[in-house]
């Protein structure tokens, strides 16, 4: 993030404090998103134990190799109105003295993140060209739904899109 | 021992500087606060113990991990991210921001009709209403649009304004519990609002030829321990502050206020201030002055929450307009301090009620300066009656405050553990 970046020259063009605050705003912007899915993501891979707030950001940036940083203060708000959006649920324990509280993706949860893992994936795959990069999905694994981009393994028995209902038994 | 206490000295501060830049709202909740806190106060200490290695944690450890926590007010800020923007009131305000507009405008439409009914047979009285009600909607539109403004900027929900909810007619106050009545609600509200994001159109594709493939689940990644103790659940009382409906009160007093400065130098209310009714409208601007005041301190005890001294500093300052509403009141039956009195003036208005209810209804009424006065020191001693029991409760509040804390109740709760 352009937040932790230092300035090397005066004529860099982020030494001019417009122009920092101006990037600094869209990365922003742009993680906060991002983070969200992020978050969910790593929840998911824990589905029994769940996980706690510090373990999440441990994981957040080896998993990322330190290039996505949530403020760390900040993941507490947002699983906070996860939690109350019904979104996660979380279970306190007491590890060596110390009541934690661990996170799980509820049902509901589930549906939305595989919804917001399908569309962030199609954008980017929209994106590629534009950007000049590659991208391929997994698309022997799963279908995205046409209608709202919904992520669907193809494994999975079911007729309708979980998010928006539509017919997808012929897309599979 | 020494450098233990110090070290939690510095995770306090922190965690009391964060509690001080939560919202009113939140800040109202204690267990959640306290459950906040405590997961701020793992962290740190989770991080210290990382950066401090195999070695003793020290301050140099706890204050580089509070300052990787980011700024209180950043923290704070996070949480004050509520409820999806409309214009500039958020869509959950916007129903209770349209009630109280829609309130206000009736009750200035009212209070406009019954200047205008003083203003009969003056030939005037129909030119008078309409500038009045014009000049006051248009005040009252601005103040309660900038307030509710400041409420969605802050993270309010209308659940945190019960008060004021419930002081709203029934018949507008249906519509709000019917879409805010649980937390349930709530959620369904938030998740089905995702649900209704903007669709992405894609072209379809022909995914005819895949095969599907076995589910494979991830491995966790990162070590858990397996000295996991789950406590069983049990029923613990829990003291929660029932300070809420301050800010409510005070947006109230704030509104009642305001209405009763403006409206008593527009030209529908111009009887009061005429010289032959002598001039009323200065004791009713200063007394709306003070109604005003209280409803200011009300809503900064509620935007401070719960730090004692300042909440006992303003207590303390609460008494003054309420004490000066003594000698304003008493004013209007006798003189104080070479002002008054009034009385002559107040049965004026009286009497001139009377004139008017017997030209409007044809009645043949005849105005009693006897009963008037009496009516007048009801009123008036019923009042300072009250302001004093007020002023007597502010210092019993002050002093509770002093030796018990904040005014809590205890409810049972069951806790998982």
């Amino acid at each position: 993030m352009l937040k932790k970046v230092r300035t090397f020259r005066e004529e860099a063009l982020i030494a001019k404090e417009h122009y920092r605050t101006y990037v600094e705003g869209f990365e922003s912007e742009l993680l906060r998103g991002i983070s969200t899915v992020t978050i969910l993501q790593i929840i998911q891979q824990h589905p029994q134990t769940g996980l706690y707030g510090y373990q999440i950001i441990k994981t957040l940036e080896s998993e990322t190799k330190n290039l996505l940083i949530v403020e760390e203060g900040t993941i507490y708000p947002l699983l906070r109105k996860m939690e109350k959006d019904g979104v996660l649920k979380s279970e306190k324990k007491e590890i060596d003295g110390r009541i934690r509280k661990y996170y799980q993706l509820t049902a509901e949860g589930q549906k939305l993140l595989n919804h917001m893992t399908g569309f962030f994936s199609r954008l980017l795959e929209a994106m590629a060209p534009l950007m000049e990069y590659k991208i391929t999905l997994p698309k022997d694994k799963y279908i995205y739904c046409p209608n709202c981009a919904n992520k669907i393994k193809l494994d999975e028995i079911t007729k309708f899109c979980d998010v928006c209902g539509l017919y997808i038994e012929d897309l599979k | 021992m020494a450098i233990e206490s110090e070290n939690e000295k510095i995770v306090k501060e922190f965690l009391r500087a964060v509690e001080n830049k939560l919202p009113f709202w939140l800040r109202n909740n204690k267990k959640e606060v306290e459950e906040i806190l405590e997961e701020l106060q793992n962290h740190i200490w989770d991080k210290a113990t990382e950066i401090a290695g195999k070695r003793e944690v020290t301050e140099k450890e706890l204050t580089q991990a509070i300052q990787q926590m980011g700024e209180p007010e950043e923290i704070a800020k996070e949480y004050k991210r509520r409820g999806k923007p409309k214009v500039y009131v958020t869509e959950e305000l916007f129903p209770l921001y349209t009630r109280v507009l829609i309130i206000t405008l009736v009750a200035q439409f009212f209070l406009n009709v019954i200047g205008a009914f003083f203003n009969i047979g003056t030939g005037v009285a129909g030119r008078r209403f309409f500038s009045g009600l014009t000049i006051s909607a248009t005040i009252t539109i601005i103040l309660i649009t900038l307030l509710f403004v400041y409420l969605s900027l802050e993270g309010y929900y209308p659940e945190d304004l019960q008060t004021l909810s419930s002081r709203l007619p029934t018949l507008f106050q249906k519509k709000q519990t019917s879409t805010e009545k649980t937390s349930t609600d709530k959620a369904k509200r938030e998740l089905t609002s995702i649900e209704e994001e903007p669709k992405v159109k894609i072209l379809s594709e022909s995914s005819t030829n895949v095969k599907p493939v076995s589910r494979v689940e991830k491995q966790p990644t990162i070590p858990q321990s397996n000295e996991i103790k789950e406590k069983p659940k049990r029923v613990v009382r829990y003291r929660e502050y029932s300070g809420k409906q301050t800010i409510s009160n005070g947006i109230f007093e704030l509104f009642v206020g305001i209405a009763m400065m403006i409206l008593v130098f527009l030209p529908v209310f111009e009887f009061i201030s005429q010289p032959t009714y002598y001039p009323l409208n200065w004791w009713l601007f200063a007394y709306g002055g003070t109604i005003v005041t209280t409803g200011i301190i009300k809503i900064l005890k509620s935007i401070i929450g719960r730090i004692v001294r300042p909440q006992q500093g303003l207590m303390f300052l609460k008494v003054f307009p309420i004490a000066v509403k003594i000698p304003l009141l008493l004013v209007l039956l006798q003189s104080v301090l070479g002002f008054g009195p009034y009385t002559t003036q107040v049965l004026n208005v009286f009497e001139l009620l009377v004139e008017k209810l017997n030209v409007l209804f044809d009645f043949n009424w005849t105005f009693d300066p006897n009963i008037g006065l009496t009516v007048l020191k009801v009123i008036v001693y019923f009042h300072i009656v009250v302001n004093s029991l007020k002023i007597f409760s502010e210092f019993i509040g002050i002093l509770r405050l002093e030796f018990q804390g904040f005014p809590i109740r205890e409810k049972e709760i069951i806790e998982y553990r």
